[in-house]
Order: C-alpha cells, then sequence, then structure tokens
C-alpha cells in the first residue's frame, strides 16, 4: 500500500496542481494531501417529505463526500440550522468555530403541476459573504439531477474543476443463468455515483465493451444477440437500436470520434483482427492497420487526430498510437509485456489502461510528454478503465470479495471507492462525456 | 492407480465448472484415457446435450465418444499435450461425417480487456480450424467465433478456474439446431 502510495506521488501533483494552478485553492494544496474543505452543510427545509436518496443535503453531501475534496461537517454539531439568509448574515462566527470554510443552506417546496422548487445559498464562512444564490423549478422527476448540479457548484467553487455529479455511466451486469457458461447479460446506465440505474438492454447471448457518443445521448457496443458478434448503437433515451457491423469474422471494440460522425473498431474479416474507421452516414469503412496479428481497441484522441489502440504485433500486447487516417504507426508502451485497453484523458495529456506488473493486471496511467507509466492500483485483476469527463477520477473493474465490482480511484490520491451495485458480476464500465459542452 | 487420479480430476473439473452430477459423461469408448476424460468432464457442462445428439452417428466412433474440448496456456493459442489428440479425434468425426458442422467456440480466461481477450479467443479458435484443416476436414465444416472472457465455465477468480476457462468448445450443437 505504500509503495503504491510512494509512486503515486509525482504523477498526482501533475494532475492536481495543472488545473487549479489560478485558483486560490493552490494554497490548501501547499498544506498537503489528505486535507478537505471542511464545509457545514443544512439540511433543506422541507427535505423531510422526500425519500433519503432525493433529499438535497443527503445526495449533497454524499457526492462531496465521495470526491475525497470535502470534509462535511456533521449536522448534529451545528449550533444552528439556518434555512434563510437572515439566520446566517451576522452569525459567521458561529460556522467559524466550527472550522467551516463552507456552508451551504436551502429549502425544498412542491409546487402546482407536480413540481418541486429547490432554493439554496453558498457562503463563505471566513470572507463572511454570500458566493451563490439559485432556485430551481423542475418536475419532480428531475430532483436528483438539482441535488447534483447544487454539488458541482460547491465543488467548482472550492476545486476549481468542473465536477461530474450529472455525468452517467453505462456497464454490463452478468448473472449465471443455468448450465455453467450460460449468463443473463444487462447492459445498465447510471448517474456517475451508481444511483439511479436503469437497464437498457438485456440478453442471454454476450454484450460487451459500451461506449459513448460525444454528447452522451448514444452508446455503442457489442451484443452477440445474433448468436454472432455485431457492432450496435443505441439511444438511450429512446431505446432506438442501430447494427452497423456485422461482418464475417469479429466485429469489435467501437468507439465513437470526437464530431460522432464515425466509430473506429476492429474487424477480421480479411482474416486477422484490423482497425478500421466507419462513417456513420455512409457505412464507408477505411482499414487503418495491415498485419498478420492483433489489432483491436482504437480509442480517438480528444480532438479526433489520432487514435491509439493494442497490437501484439511485438509479440505481446502493446499500446501503439496512429493518425485518424492510419498514418505514422509508433509503440507508445515500453514497460511491461501486457499493455492494453487504452483510453485518452479529456485534456489528451494521458492515457489510462490495464497494465500488468509480476502477474497482476492494474488500472494504470500513461504520460503521453514523457512516457511514463504509473500503476493506480493493488487490486489485480483490472479490466475497462475510463477516465471521468472533469480528468480528476479513474472508473474501472475488479474483483473485491470474489465478487467483480466498479471502483473509483482519483488521480489526487485522495479516494478509491467501490461503487454499490448489488447483484452480479459488473463490468466493462465507460464515464460519458459531459452533456453541455 | 492411473484410472483413480483420473477419477479425481474428473470430479475436480465437474465441481468447479459446478456441473457435478448433470453432466458426468461417460466415454463409451473403453480406451479413452484419464486426461482425457479429465477434459471432457469440464467440456460437458457447455456441451449440455452433445451426446444423445441427433446427428450420433451408428458407425464408430460416435460424438459422445471423444472430448470436445480443448485447453490452451494464459496468453497462447498454441496446442499442445492431449489436445492435439483432441483436435484428432474430432477430425476424424468430421472427415467421416462430412455433412456435419462445428462452431469453434474460443474463450479466454478473465484477465485482462474484453477486446483483447475477445481477439484471443478468436486466435484460439482459428488455431483449431487451421489444425483441423491440415488434417483434412474441410472449411466449408467449420466456423469459428470468439466470446472472450464474456462465458466463463468456472466462476472462481483463481488459476483452476483461469485454466478451465481458457478452452475453445467445438459445438456440434449449434447448426444442428439451426
Amino acid at each position: 500500500m505504500n509503495r503504491i502510495g510512494l509512486g503515486f506521488v509525482p504523477l498526482l501533483v501533475m494532475l492536481v496542481v495543472m488545473p487549479l494552478v489560478a485558483r486560490a485553492v493552490t494554497i490548501h494544496i501547499n498544506h498537503g494531501y489528505g486535507q478537505r474543505f471542511p464545509i457545514a452543510i443544512v439540511p433543506f427545509k422541507g427535505e423531510k417529505a422526500w425519500p433519503q436518496d432525493l433529499r438535497p443535503s443527503a445526495v449533497i453531501i454524499k457526492d462531496l463526500d465521495g470526491s475525497g475534496w470535502f470534509n462535511v461537517l456533521p449536522s448534529a454539531d451545528y449550533l444552528t440550522q439556518p434555512h434563510h439568509d437572515r439566520q446566517v448574515e451576522g452569525h459567521f462566527n458561529d460556522w467559524r468555530l466550527l472550522k467551516a470554510s463552507g456552508l451551504l443552506i436551502g429549502r425544498i417546496e412542491r409546487q402546482p403541476g407536480g413540481r418541486v422548487k429547490v432554493a439554496f445559498r453558498l457562503y463563505d464562512v471566513n470572507l463572511g459573504t454570500q458566493l451563490k444564490a439559485l432556485q430551481y423549478v423542475v418536475p419532480a422527476g428531475q430532483l436528483r439531477t438539482v441535488d447534483n448540479a447544487i454539488a458541482n457548484i460547491v465543488y467548482k467553487h472550492w476545486t476549481g474543476v468542473r465536477g461530474v455529479f450529472n455525468t452517467r455511466i453505462a456497464f454490463v451486469t452478468m448473472y449465471p443463468d443455468g448450465a455453467p457458461g450460460h449468463f443473463l447479460y444487462e447492459l445498465k446506465v447510471a448517474d456517475a455515483e451508481g444511483h439511479g440505474v436503469h437497464v437498457i438492454l438485456r440478453s442471454h447471448e454476450p454484450i460487451m465493451s459500451p461506449r459513448w457518443s460525444p454528447h452522451g445521448r448514444r452508446l455503442t457496443y457489442v451484443s452477440f444477440a445474433t448468436g454472432w458478434p455485431a457492432v450496435y448503437i443505441q439511444d438511450v433515451a429512446t431505446g432506438d437500436i442501430r447494427r452497423v457491423a456485422a461482418f464475417h469474422g469479429l466485429n469489435g471494440a467501437p468507439s465513437f470520434a470526437p464530431d460522432g460522425t464515425h466509430i473506429a473498431l476492429s474487424l477480421s474479416k480479411t482474416g486477422y483482427p484490423e482497425i478500421y474507421v466507419m462513417n456513420l452516414m455512409t457505412g464507408r469503412l477505411r482499414q487503418l492497420t495491415f498485419g498478420p496479428n492483433i489489432n483491436t481497441e482504437p480509442s480517438w484522441s480528444p480532438h479526433g487526430g489520432h487514435i491509439v489502440f493494442t497490437s501484439d504485433r511485438s509479440g505481446g500486447p502493446q499500446i501503439y498510437e496512429m493518425t485518424a487516417y492510419g498514418n505514422h504507426k509508433h509503440r507508445l508502451t515500453f514497460r511491461g509485456r501486457y499493455n492494453a485497453g487504452a483510453s485518452f484523458s479529456p485534456n489528451g495529456k494521458w492515457l489510462t489502461l490495464v497494465s500488468r506488473r509480476a502477474g497482476q493486471y492494474h488500472a494504470a496511467v500513461f504520460e503521453l510528454a514523457d512516457s511514463t507509466l504509473e500503476i493506480l492500483t493493488a487490486t489485480s485483476l483490472d479490466e475497462s478503465p475510463t477516465f471521468a469527463p472533469n480528468g480528476q477520477e479513474i472508473l474501472y473493474s475488479t474483483v473485491v470479495g470474489g465478487h467483480r465490482v466498479l471502483a473509483t480511484v482519483s488521480l489526487n490520491g485522495r479516494g478509491r471507492r467501490i461503487l454499490g451495485l448489488t447483484g452480479g458480476d459488473v463490468s466493462d464500465p465507460a464515464w460519458s462525456p459531459f452533456r453541455h459542452p | 492407480m492411473k484410472m483413480n487420479k483420473g477419477m479425481l480430476v474428473v470430479v475436480g473439473l465437474a465441481a468447479l465448472a459446478g456441473c457435478a452430477g448433470k453432466q458426468a459423461v461417460k466415454p463409451s469408448g473403453s480406451s479413452a484415457t484419464a486426461s482425457r476424460s479429465g477434459t471432457q468432464a469440464s467440456g460437458a457442462g457447455q456441451s449440455s446435450s452433445a451426446q444423445g445428439s441427433s446427428m450420433a452417428s451408428t458407425s464408430s466412433p460416435t460424438l459422445s465418444s471423444f472430448s470436445h474440448m480443448v485447453h490452451f496456456r494464459t496468453n497462447s493459442s498454441a496446442i499442445i499435450g492431449v489436445n492435439r489428440q483432441i483436435v484428432k479425434e474430432n477430425a476424424s468425426y468430421l472427415e467421416a461425417h462430412p455433412s456435419v458442422r462445428v462452431r469453434l467456440e474460443g474463450n479466454t480466461d478473465e484477465r485482462g480487456t474484453a477486446q483483447y481477450n475477445m481477439a484471443l479467443g478468436w486466435r484460439r479458435a482459428d488455431a483449431v480450424k487451421h489444425m483441423l484443416e491440415v488434417l483434412g476436414v474441410s472449411g466449408s465444416q467449420l466456423a469459428t467465433i470468439s466470446f472472450g472472457k464474456s462465458r466463463p465455465l468456472a466462476l472462481g477468480h483463481n488459476p483452476k478456474a483461469w485454466a478451465v476457462n481458457r478452452r475453445v468448445y467445438f459445438n456440434y450443437k449449434y447448426f444442428a439446431s439451426k
């Protein structure tokens, strides 16, 4: 544990300092790791009428605690439980005593027509000023989205980084079903914390490797629903499904181009798994790799100019890069004999991938500028690492207590979490992009 | 002595695959070796009705007299040891029954990425197909597919389970039921 912690440090400093450098938070970084922003979140007035998993203060506390950046002070310690601005103004000393640096208050009320009004105020306790005051009126079904939006505002103010609490994850759950080797597979979508799970595809044949479209409206994945592997694109909201590749042999590893007009994928129709780019309007294919070996797992750079992929042309799986037209192929990873499944960080400076060390398969980060490869986990059966859209965390699948689960590791070294998804073995996670640019 | 050992293997693998009882396939030929019956037991979990299939021919060998499963080393598609004999027996059967088609289903253990394992499973199925063709089987009798790591026979997260799961399964049922 210690060893891994140490290996972490140089990488973390770079990851953390970069986005924060122009912010007041830099001061905080100098205090060292582990310190979190102490913040008071008063239970919202009227929220007791709502189920626990929808109450604003409960959702916001869970979001902020889980991020690793905040220490939410227990509400039992609060001297008062204010809901109005006038109960806060002139009383900042109450909160300074608690050593809170932030204070969030709010209220929730039902409105006619099944709507709900949520209002909040956010304060800087040290300065004794109000930072933000907003009010939302939304259909009750969107309450959780509002809760997460407030958490995003708090998160952004103190960290300087856009929050991901309203982004989504896709993953596959498999349940043993009948004879050995037979399973029920479900492709699911949930919010980033693993709540609000819904099944968007269910099959007794394998489903694998979902990847999001640029604005998070569609997923591309591999399904064996016909008995043979094929690549599909599904609209998450409407459920519309389109089969885009069902060639002879392998149809695998689809990945959307950043502009959403093309996918890269791996097909073995010529005899070997090769990487192609398909124009989704015309269906036309362009072959990018040529050779008698495995070429798979293509993933686009954020600007679409490059594609990284896995190839065993050197004997074992390693990561290579080429232009989106298949030019200038060169090998990126040299450390270790198994590096596979790479995808870019949102800023294009890092890859996350699976790397084997001493027989253990770990989620890892590769820095493109200096070709360093850092192992991020102490677990041994990691797969499908995927960056959060703000680049602060990596979500992956691993085995804990005999079951396959989803876990996150934050790149600021502040947290590892296991998502509370119960039942079955959970794999193939993919984190959505931000929904609105 | 040797047979006893073999029986232990059969029981062990059957338990791993969670198919004890139901899938105790017995080789009909008394010449079956201990290790062959061991492999067959692990394979039978997937071939729920390989024996007694409508294709079972009156002439020897019958479908149930040889294993429908070959196994591989980690990250390898090389067919070695007893697995070569198993491929040969399947080849003899396919040559004797030119109307029979088989789907060669490549699988991997759970280690590594889903899509690299898809390619590795494909390579294993392709290696078996190639060996069958070299032995004289017509390519028109053979289809290949890879399931990667998505269909483990043994559910453990340990070397024993991984060894069971690194396999190509000769699925004679797939086309027979179409």
